[in-house]
């Protein structure tokens, strides 16, 4: 439908591409908010998310698998580069939320709009994060659980509001 | 649809959520040094803001009183008293706090922890 | 379309509550811990500083500063400091000093006075004899110390402070102001920390400590007494001072001191016998209102024993703390209820001065 993106690829290749593109813009988006100085009051370890933008838009376009697909590799790349805390981290949080993620979009009537998937996603995201710290260090973390859901709720807005701009550009590209 | 009303309640929640668990953080950051005295002589001394997980102290007596120790707070949890005035003062966690149990003339009160010092004269 | 239109500006609307609440909460943990501190080395001891307030590190700086000014002015062993200056006139004529050092040398002579001498200002003739601390510590000879106790007498000191002078009536007299200098010293920093604006602050010259004022928390400063048993560099207190605002100095026999032939000599001389004072005090602790005061003191109080060093305290409203070497606390009764005994092993005497 797009002339800028009709090339003579297969489906499956188109796919695999696309996936690709995904999950190289989720470990930007890691990288890009691994440079952002820590947040006070945020367990050590623990970070917003941005790249739920990413899984959670490949939840929605391509589905549950590849989208699984991109929080695993983005896990490992956390583990090559940040250590396996990091990797434990990463893979709880962005497994998690893309499950959550991908049960809201199931249900009937889709109930949540792009604001309160990406809420959903964040906070999920940051309870799987928690309790692998509450596993990892000490019983104490839990202290973080009232800023952690502040900034989850905070950083779930942004994912949304990201996302509804994103998605006509994302769009462009989808295999139609 | 970019934001629908059950968004809003969500967002709403965990607000209110978040907002409640920091009150309830904040009431139950106990540091004091819990002091369990029976007749007035010392039997227990816990360091709330060090107590790591939760401990039932057995005190047996006529009164089968048992405490209950954790992070942060200690309380009676039970006692055979009749006015269970002990269990019903709930969980003491700041400094200055009591609970006494007449009958088996138990007393659980928190004292201030060890305070840091500034400086040092000598 | 009119309706999500509505939700978008209300989304817009909690968003901006979100971030600036969360931008109060990130400022608020920010200036929490507006503190600075800072150890260094004056007045043969080390300095340590606690101050708070968005000009802690100026305030720290300031007061260091402060505190090398007034070692070059007071302390003996520096060849051009006002002190000095005044010892190699001895017995000549007047000499113009700082008005710092005069107002020192007057609260000295003022605490000789009221002490009838158990502090003396004019003590360096013997206690250089002694040198405790120094290249040269030993024992001297009776004969020594006789000759040159003639020379310690803070009535042929006299200080001018209108003018900023002050003369040593003899020639081979000379003024020692290392028992007030720590306290002295205390109050230079406090006078720094108000002057750059901070909010609070402590000071710990050796064993002189000096506030400014509140904590954040609004609790008293936390001042702990070294347990005379324990080691300077393992400090263990033995209690504690609940202090909202002054200063405080201690005097003990385990400071400096030496053992010769079986017998300890510590560095607290009685002005009238030239040699140390041994009343079973091991140390006092003075709580007053001036630094330099506190320290003058303490010394004065150590040399005069209990019963008379209360009195001279009750003079100036300070407060003392007399531990004495069977492990007994005696109190000022103005102590009692900010001075909080944690080692039971010593035994608190509350109206036994």
């Amino acid at each position: 439908m797009n002339h800028t993106t009709n090339l003579n690829l297969s489906p499956r290749t188109r796919s695999i591409a696309f996936n690709g593109l995904l999950t190289a813009l989720a470990l930007v988006l890691s990288a890009i908010e691994l440079t952002l100085p820590p947040l006070p009051l945020l367990p050590p370890g623990a970070k917003l998310g941005l790249s739920n933008i990413v899984t959670m838009y490949a939840t929605g376009a391509v589905g549950l698998g590849p989208a699984l697909c991109i929080a695993l590799i983005k896990g490992l790349f956390a583990g090559v580069t940040r250590g396996f805390t990091a990797m434990l981290m990463s893979l709880s949080g962005g497994l998690l939320s893309t499950l959550v993620m991908w049960l809201l979009l199931r249900v009937n009537g889709s109930p949540f709009g792009l604001i309160g998937l990406g809420v959903a996603g964040a906070l999920s995201h940051n309870a799987a994060q928690l309790f692998v710290a509450f596993l990892l260090t000490t019983p104490a973390v839990l202290y973080y659980l009232p800023w952690l859901i502040l900034f989850g709720v905070l950083s779930g807005i942004v994912t949304g509001l990201v996302l509804r701009v994103m998605m006509p550009l994302l769009n462009k590209f989808t295999i139609d | 649809m970019i934001l629908k009303k059950k968004d809003l309640f969500l967002i709403a929640f965990f607000l209110c959520l978040a907002a409640v668990l920091l009150l309830c953080f904040n009431k139950n950051a106990g540091t004091g040094i819990a002091v369990v005295e029976r007749n007035g002589t010392e039997l227990y001394r816990f360091d709330l803001g060090k107590q790591k997980g939760t401990q039932v102290i057995d005190l047996g007596g006529e009164y089968h009183v048992k405490l209950l120790v954790e992070p942060g707070a200690i309380s009676f949890q039970h006692s055979d008293c009749h006015d269970q005035i002990c269990v019903r003062t709930g969980k003491l966690s700041k400094p200055g706090q009591a609970a006494v149990c007449l009958p088996a003339k138990i007393s659980v009160r928190i004292t201030e922890g060890q305070k840091t010092i500034d400086a040092f004269t000598g | 379309m009119y309706k999500e239109k509505k939700l978008a500006y209300l989304l817009f609307a909690v968003l901006i509550v979100v971030i600036a609440v969360l931008a109060c909460i990130l400022i608020k943990s920010n200036q929490k811990p507006v503190s600075y501190e800072c150890t260094n080395y004056a007045m043969g001891t080390y300095v340590q500083q606690t101050v708070y307030g968005k000009n802690s590190q100026q305030a720290a700086k300031a007061a260091a500063q402060k505190i090398g000014e007034l070692e070059n002015l007071i302390s003996w062993r520096r060849s051009d400091s006002d002190i000095t200056k005044l010892n190699q006139a001895s017995g000549s004529d007047w000499v113009s000093i700082d008005p710092k050092t005069a107002a020192i040398l007057q609260k000295s002579l003022d605490v000789a006075d009221k002490s009838y001498g158990a502090f003396d200002p004019t003590i360096l003739p013997v206690s250089s004899l002694w040198d405790f601390g120094g290249e040269n510590q030993h024992l001297p000879s009776k004969k020594e110390i006789q000759k040159y106790l003639k020379y310690v007498n803070y009535k042929e000191l006299r200080v001018n402070t209108q003018e900023s002078t002050a003369s040593l009536k003899r020639h081979y007299m000379a003024v020692d102001l290392g028992a007030v200098g720590k306290g002295a010293a205390c109050d230079e920093a406090v006078a720094a920390y108000e002057q750059a604006g901070a909010d609070s602050g402590i000071i710990a010259v050796g064993g002189s400590i000096g506030v400014f004022g509140t904590k954040k928390d609004g609790t008293p400063w936390n001042i702990a007494v070294r347990d005379p048993h324990s080691s300077e560099t393992q400090s263990a207190s033995l209690g504690a001072i609940d202090l909202r605002s002054g200063y405080v100095s201690t005097s003990g026999t385990y400071e400096k001191y030496f053992t010769k032939n079986g017998v300890t000599y510590h560095h607290l001389l009685n002005p009238k016998t030239g040699y140390p004072e041994n009343n079973s005090l091991v140390s006092v602790t003075v709580v007053c209102d001036n630094g330099a005061l506190s320290d003058a003191l303490s010394t004065a109080c150590f040399v005069l024993g209990r019963e008379k060093g209360a009195e001279l305290l009750k003079k100036y409203n300070a407060g003392g703390i007399f531990i004495t070497t069977d492990d007994k606390i005696y109190l000022t009764k103005n102590m009692e209820n900010t001075f909080t005994l944690s080692d039971r092993k010593y035994s608190l005497v509350k109206s036994g001065v």
